[in-house]
Order: C-alpha cells, then sequence, then structure tokens
C-alpha cells in the first residue's frame, strides 16, 4: 500500500518551477495551451517562438529532455497517423520527394502534429514540476467545487489500493500455479474484478472512516500546505508564460 | 476516445467547453444530495476504476484514441450525477497529470465521455432494469447492453463535434467516421459491457447498498429454471455482434447529405480549422495488404457491403490494439497485475 | 461522570447481518479498559459506534445511544459530530488504512488542521505527538517506508495531535515483533488518557489493562477484572478465547 504510485509523472526536484504555486502552474499551463491551439496552423515561425518558450521552461525546471522525449513518446501513436492525411485528403495537390500529396492533407496534419506535441509538452511540465497532490490542492484554490477535487484526492488514493489489492491477488493465483499468459488470464481476470473492486472499496472504505476519525470534512485542510500559496509575484512571472505567447501570436498574425 | 488539442476548432472546442461547464454545475447540484459518506469513498473507487481501465488504449483516427469508457459502469454504481462528475474528474485529471487528451480538448472531452456517455448509459440501465428480472443476470444483462449503447452513442458525439469544428475536404465522407467509430466502439463496448456486468453483480450480490442502480433494494433468486449464465453470456454476445455489425451498416447507410456537403470542398478557414481524417488505421493497413476489397470501402462509400466491410475493418484495427495492448502488456505484466482468485460461477469467454 | 457511556447499542448491517444486539457499557476517566473477544464477535463494529462513523445517518435497523463525556452522538448533528471525533481518537488495526499523505509529519497534522489549527501551534503539537511515541525522527519520512512498528506508533500519534479524551486502539498488538509489542506497550502506560483497547492479545490486556469486557456474539458476556477474567478458563474457553501455550496469570 502507498507504494508512491500517486507520483508516476512527477521528476524530483528543487527548481524555481517546482516552486512555483500549483494553481500558477495550472492556469499558465491552461492558459498557454489555448494561446498554441488558437494559433492558425500557418503562422510557422510562431510554433518555433512556442517550442521555443517551452524548450526554455524545461530547462528552467531542469527537466531531462530525454524524460520528455520518453514521456511523450507515449502519446507518438495518436499524433502520427496525423502524417497518414496528406495521403488520404481530397483537393488540390503537390509533389512532396517525388510523392503526391494533398496539400490540405499537409496542413492538416502539421496541425494536429504540431498542436498536439506542444500541448502534451506543456502539460507533461505540470505534470512533471508538480504531484498529484498539488496539482489538486491547486486546483482547490483556483475554486473547483469541493465535490471534485475530493473525487479526485480518492480516485488517486485509490489508484494505489486498486494496484495493490490487484498485485497480492495476482501473487495468491500465481502461487497457486496459474498460468500468467494473457489471453489466458483474461477469464481469471474478468471473473476477479468484481472481488477486486469490493476489496479495494472496503479497504478504501476503511481509509475514508479514518479520515473521518480524525475530524476529515470534504476537503484538505488548509493549514497542510499553506507554505505554497501564489504569492502576488508568483502570479506575475507566472503570467507572463502566456503574455508571452501572445505576443509572439499578435506579432506573426499582424506584423510579419 | 480521448481527443488531442487542435483535432476540432477552436470556437467549437470553447463552446462546449461552455456546455460541459454549465451541464456539470448541474451535476454539481444534484449530486451534493447524493455525495454522503457512502458514495464519497464509492465515487473515487469507481473514478479509479475507470482510470485504470482507461489506460489501455489504441489509436482510432488521428489524435482520437480508443479505450474503454467506463459511462454506464459510473451511473450504475454511483447514478447519473455523480457518475458524471468521477468521468470528469478521470478527464481532467488525466489532462493536467498525465498529459493525456487535450487540455483544450477538455469540454469536448468532458462532453462525449461524461455527460453523453454516462447519461446515456443510466437511462439505458434504468429503463432495461425495469423490463428485466432483478436477478444477477438480469442486473448483468442490462448493465451490459446499457455499457454497449452508451460507449456507441459517445463515439457519435465525436463524430457531431467533427461535423461541427473539423473541415477537411477528404475522400471519405462523415458517414464512413461514423460508422468507423461507431463500429469500433461497439466492440469496445462489448469489452466494457462484460467487465461492467460482472463489477456491477459482484457488488450487487455482496453490498447491494454500494449499487446506486438498485437504490437498495436485494437481487432476486432467478426463478427456478431461468436461463444459464452461460447462456445468458453467449445470448449477450450475440446482440452484441449484431449490434457492432447493425451499428456501422446503419451508421453508414444514410450519409449521403453529409458526404455531399464535404465534398462540396469546403474553404480553409484562416484560423486553421482542423482536421480528423478518416479510418486512417484501416486504410493504412489496407495499404499494405493491398486488399481490393478493404480499398473498396473507401472509395465506393456507400454500398450495401458498407456494413459488412466496416465490422471487418473494425475487426482488424481492434486486432491491432489488441495486439499492441498485448505486447505492452506482456512487458509490463509484471507491474499492471490483472487479478482473480477464485473463478466466479460467471464464465466470460475471452474477447479476441 | 463517565468518559464512555454505551445504553442497549443495537446495529444491523445493510446485508441485513445483525452484528450487535444491544451493548451496554460504562468507562470512568483514566480508566484503561480491554475489550476482548473473538473474530467476528461485533468488536470493530463497536469501536465505530464511538465516534458516529456508525450508525449512518438514515439507516434502519440501529438504536441505542452513546454519549462521551456529556454529549452524545448524533448522525445527524455535523458539528456535535465533530467534537465527538475530537474526543475520541480512533487507531485503526492497519495503519495503512490510518496514514495516507506523504509524509509522517503531514499525516500528524492532518487531525490537528482539521480541528482548525495552523502555523507554530500546528508544528508545536505534532512535534509533541510525535515525541509521545518516539517517532520525532522519521518526520520528514514517507510514512510505507516506515517498519509496521513504527507506523503503528506514527497511527497513535495522528490520533494523540488531536488530543483526545479517549483513546480507541483496534488490534494494537497485531503482527508486531516481540520488542515493538513490548515498546508500544510502554508507550501506551506512558500515556495520561481514558484507553478502549480491542484484543484478543490477552497478555497484553493484562499488561495494560485493569480491567476487561468481553464481547461475543453483539452482547457483552462478561465485565470484570483482566486478571480474574484471564483466570475464569472455562468463560475463556465459551467464547473462543486463549492464553498463549505456557502462559499463567502471574498471582500479584
Amino acid at each position: 500500500m502507498g507504494a508512491g504510485h500517486t507520483h508516476p509523472m512527477y521528476v524530483h526536484g528543487h527548481s524555481p518551477v517546482h516552486h512555483l504555486a500549483p494553481e500558477v502552474k495550472i492556469a499558465v499551463s491552461v492558459l498557454f495551451t489555448i494561446v498554441v491551439v488558437a494559433t492558425p496552423r500557418e503562422l510557422l515561425p510562431a510554433f518555433g517562438a512556442y517550442a521555443v518558450i517551452v524548450a526554455v521552461l524545461a530547462v528552467l525546471a531542469r527537466i531531462p529532455a530525454g524524460w520528455l522525449a520518453r514521456r511523450s513518446l507515449i502519446e507518438l501513436p495518436f499524433v502520427a497517423t496525423a502524417v497518414l492525411l496528406p495521403f488520404f485528403a481530397a483537393g488540390p495537390r503537390t509533389d512532396v520527394l517525388g510523392l503526391s500529396v494533398a496539400v490540405e492533407g499537409l496542413w492538416a496534419g502539421w496541425n494536429i502534429l504540431v498542436k498536439g506535441t506542444l500541448g502534451v509538452l506543456i502539460a507533461l511540465l505540470l505534470a512533471g514540476t508538480t504531484p498529484a497532490r498539488d496539482v489538486l490542492v491547486g486546483l482547490d484554490r483556483l475554486r473547483t467545487p469541493q465535490a471534485i477535487t475530493q473525487i479526485a484526492l480518492f480516485m488517486l488514493r485509490y489508484l494505489d489500493v486498486l494496484a495493490d489489492e490487484a498485485r497480492r491477488m495476482r501473487i495468491a493465483r500465481l502461487s497457486r500455479l496459474d498460468d500468467p499468459r494473457f489471453l489466458w488470464q483474461l477469464r481469471g481476470f474478468a471473473a476477479g474484478l468484481g472481488t477486486l473492486f469490493l476489496r479495494a472499496f472496503e479497504r478504501g472504505e476503511r481509509v475514508f472512516l479514518a479520515m473521518r476519525s480524525r475530524g476529515y470534512t470534504g476537503r484538505l485542510p488548509a493549514a497542510l500546505h499553506e507554505g505554497s500559496v501564489a504569492t502576488a509575484r508568483q502570479w506575475a512571472v507566472g503570467a507572463a508564460v502566456p503574455a508571452l505567447a501572445v505576443m509572439v501570436l499578435l506579432t506573426d498574425r499582424f506584423l510579419v | 476516445m480521448h481527443i488531442s488539442n487542435g483535432i476540432i476548432g477552436g470556437p467549437v472546442s470553447l463552446a462546449y467547453g461552455v456546455v460541459a461547464v454549465g451541464l456539470l454545475v448541474l451535476c454539481l447540484g444534484r449530486a451534493r444530495q447524493d455525495l454522503n459518506d457512502r458514495l464519497a469513498p464509492m465515487a473515487g473507487l469507481v473514478a479509479a476504476f475507470i482510470f485504470a481501465v482507461q489506460m489501455l488504449n489504441f489509436p482510432v483516427l488521428p489524435g482520437v484514441s480508443g479505450h474503454l469508457l467506463g459511462g454506464a459502469l459510473a451511473a450504475a454504481l454511483v447514478g447519473p450525477w455523480v457518475g458524471a462528475l468521477c468521468v470528469s474528474v478521470v478527464l481532467i485529471v488525466q489532462a493536467l497529470v498525465f498529459a493525456d487528451g487535450g487540455i483544450s480538448a477538455l469540454g469536448l472531452n468532458i462532453s462525449n465521455m461524461a455527460l453523453l456517455g454516462t447519461a446515456v448509459g443510466y437511462l439505458v440501465l434504468v429503463g432495461l432494469l425495469k423490463l428485466l428480472p432483478r436477478t444477477a443476470a438480469g442486473v448483468g444483462l442490462a448493465v451490459f447492453l446499457a455499457s454497449i449503447v452508451s460507449v456507441v452513442l459517445a463515439s457519435q458525439g465525436f463524430v457531431l463535434q467533427f461535423v461541427l469544428g473539423g473541415e477537411v475536404p477528404l475522400t471519405i465522407g462523415y458517414g464512413q467516421i461514423s460508422a468507423t467509430m461507431a463500429g469500433v466502439h461497439a466492440l469496445i463496448g462489448i469489452g466494457e459491457g462484460l467487465i461492467a456486468a460482472v463489477t456491477v453483480t459482484t457488488v450487487a450480490k455482496v453490498r447491494p447498498d454500494l449499487v446506486y442502480a438498485l437504490r437498495g433494494a436485494r437481487l432476486e433468486r432467478p426463478a427456478t429454471g431461468g436461463v444459464p449464465t452461460r447462456v445468458f453470456v453467449l445470448g449477450g454476445l450475440a446482440v452484441a455482434a449484431v449490434l457492432a455489425g447493425g451499428a456501422s451498416y446503419l451508421a453508414s447507410g444514410s450519409p449521403d447529405g453529409l458526404d455531399a456537403t464535404t465534398l462540396e470542398g469546403c474553404t480553409v478557414d484562416a484560423d486553421g480549422v482542423i482536421t480528423g481524417g478518416s479510418c486512417i488505421a484501416q486504410r493504412a493497413a489496407d495499404h499494405e495488404l493491398g486488399g481490393s476489397f478493404l480499398a473498396d470501402y473507401g472509395i465506393k462509400g456507400i454500398d450495401n457491403a458498407t456494413g459488412l466491410a466496416g465490422l471487418i475493418g473494425v475487426a482488424l484495427t481492434f486486432a491491432i490494439g489488441l495486439a499492441i495492448f498485448w505486447s505492452v502488456r506482456r512487458r509490463r505484466h509484471a507491474d499492471t497485475g490483472s487479478a482473480a482468485s477464485e473463478p466466479t460461477p460467471v464464465a466470460v469467454p475471452a474477447e479476441k | 461522570m463517565t468518559a464512555l457511556l454505551l445504553d442497549d447499542v443495537r446495529y444491523a448491517y445493510p446485508d441485513g447481518h445483525q452484528a450487535l444486539h444491544g451493548v451496554s457499557l460504562g468507562i470512568a476517566p483514566g480508566e484503561r479498559v480491554a475489550l476482548l473477544g473473538p473474530n467476528g464477535a461485533g468488536k470493530t463494529t463497536l469501536v465505530l459506534h464511538l465516534n458516529g462513523i456508525l450508525p449512518a445517518s438514515g439507516l434502519t435497523g440501529s438504536s441505542g445511544t452513546v454519549s462521551v463525556g456529556d454529549r452524545t452522538v448524533d448522525p445527524k448533528d455535523r458539528p456535535g459530530l465533530a467534537e465527538i471525533r475530537r474526543r475520541v481518537g480512533l487507531v485503526f488495526q492497519d495503519p495503512d488504512d490510518q496514514l495516507f499523505l506523504p509524509t509522517v509529519a503531514e499525516d500528524v497534522a492532518f487531525g490537528p488542521a482539521n480541528l482548525g489549527l495552523r502555523g507554530a501551534e500546528l508544528a508545536a503539537r505534532v512535534d509533541e505527538a510525535l515525541a509521545a511515541v518516539g517517532m520525532s525522527d522519521v518526520k520528514d519520512r514517507a510514512p510505507h517506508h516506515l517498519s509496521l512498528g513504527q507506523r503503528r506508533r506514527v497511527a497513535v500519534a495522528t490520533v494523540l495531535a488531536m488530543r483526545p479524551d479517549l483513546l480507541v486502539m483496534d488490534e494494537p498488538s497485531s503482527n508486531l515483533d516481540p520488542q515493538a509489542r513490548r515498546e508500544l506497550a510502554e508507550i501506551v502506560l506512558g500515556l495520561d488518557v481514558t484507553l478502549l483497547m480491542v484484543t484478543h492479545d490477552l497478555p497484553y490486556a493484562l499488561q495494560l489493562c485493569a480491567r476487561s469486557v468481553i464481547l461475543d456474539d453483539g452482547r457483552i458476556v462478561a465485565d470484570g477484572p483482566t486478571r480474574e477474567l484471564l483466570a475464569d478458563a472455562d468463560l475463556l474457553a465459551r467464547h473462543r478465547l486463549e492464553l498463549p501455550y505456557g502462559f499463567a496469570v502471574p498471582v500479584s
């Protein structure tokens, strides 16, 4: 239990980005992503500038480039199919390296590729510098309704419990010579799902009772994390990132 | 069915975001009455469970993934209001903490999976529970069918968004996109239906108080001479297969109107409106295989063979997905422990 | 004046199982009482009644009253429940059910922070509680990296930090190695609280509690000095309780 599954994406560190209050980082990520998505796909220099901003943030956060690359690879299959679009779109065609591709498809593929990748990188920077629980604290401070943060808190807690119970049940099964191969496991897996669910629930229910016993009323007490509340300065620093992105967008759109 | 950033145009994403926020506020209001001591940890577990099953995913369209959705399961266990919140929480955490699904596409994703999926799942479930006996088999079948319908309709939610917000002249029309999504998701729905049915019936047997859709009622013992579990499960699968074939057939039956608008050549909007695509995965596969049958599917579009071709294409996509899932699973099976202690009487055939 | 008073508490689980068949019990301030009973006797169910977690409001099949000091538990009275939960500190059997925050210090601070404490006062409370169980040096470590004995002591600290009037421990000695078991006993003996300890570890009850109550099948079947109850071999045998092999109740 509690073997640390709740921070699978967190890169431990003490960079300025790590120390930024979570609510600032969430707001910045959301705004920055919106600016990226709102950028017309023809403004190539703007996307270059966004990539530079992301790179600078990654360096500031001391997130290794290798980690970012590996993590974004997980998303690759979903974005990479965009590469096929030029071959399948209708409309005027052009020749690239001797292949006939649709101009429109080329742009469409590029659009998905660049916005998808930038979006993933921004989200990875947030996740890499902010433990999951702090993201919830940030959401709470951004006035997210308590019902949502409470469900999210329990969800993260239960992910541990589920993984833990699943591991124990699997070990119990393997020690009785169950075949561990995937398709052979499906039957036992499906049959065990309901049991897993109940076991996890009853364990989690005890956790909840223990929390209630110590006066829990639906939100983590603010006193536990008052050290990290965003200062006006942090908000100002954070706001600079989307502001910079907007400036890039406007400059590119109207001046170039 | 996570949509990445940049698939659907900005104005449509924004509009869906506004609608999603509005409906979530409504859910919050209703959920406040439901979210008592018992339901709060249950909601967390349902969210965690859905989070876990959504981890098995594969690409369906460019920038759009296919996976189990969990709306009907959530509706059965915690009700429609809290259920919609649970799925929303999963999507929010995935977007912020796991970089899964675009941050700017959250409104779109929440609308399809959390709101549409859960609402449809709940309505179908409540309707079926009125018709079917309240035995383990009856509840299981109701949850199973509700899952399939909910997943397929949620996939059509994406198609609507794509029609509204992604305009690119493709050789393939919206009808085929709709058919592909419906077909793939009918298969996903079968898998999800099995998982949801097994889970809900187990919980209903041991702790009926935890199943919202039963409203505290205990399960009835099946009347003597009732349908044996195996027959019930096989029957359910047959229904699902009919649905899977039928859904893609129907979906592609009359897409002329949509096709016509597409082919009329949309102008490219200066704002860089986004595309998705056709059933790339299948077409890519058919490209490599050089199979004329499936190629026909793409070019001719609407004819009588579409339902069948759709089904084959869907099966192919699903096989690819399963293969990926399998290999990933093999590599990681040490830590993603799947589990069962004793086989329960519910026999669940392996889905392939 | 009683620290805890139960009057004819009955409880049935939602699945229909009747767990408590009318339990009445009084504990005086400063008293240390062991609640003995076999597995499935209803001990844990009873414990959950002590701070109002059971019965859930609106549930049928339960009756009776539980009073802590001058207050009666009422599931519908939320502010009242908060006060009850401050007064009754529950230490769960499995410390993993209790500890859920990333560091020991945060977990110990969770309870008092819920009471509204903050800043220096909160920090002082945390230090005091950890010192009381001898765990000050693991303050900044992750609970799941500690040994079971250490985790159980931290779990006690999480409750002590709320300065409870009544400390309730569920199976405190289970699965502990002999040394950890003894250390925990020494800590408990050093605390100045009213204690209700649920256990089937009879020597532990003898060491820590002058008085014992035997609960079986949802009923209190014996109540008296621990030494006398443990000396009554027939009574123990009737209720599936046994002294460990080779153990004899020491004659004082």
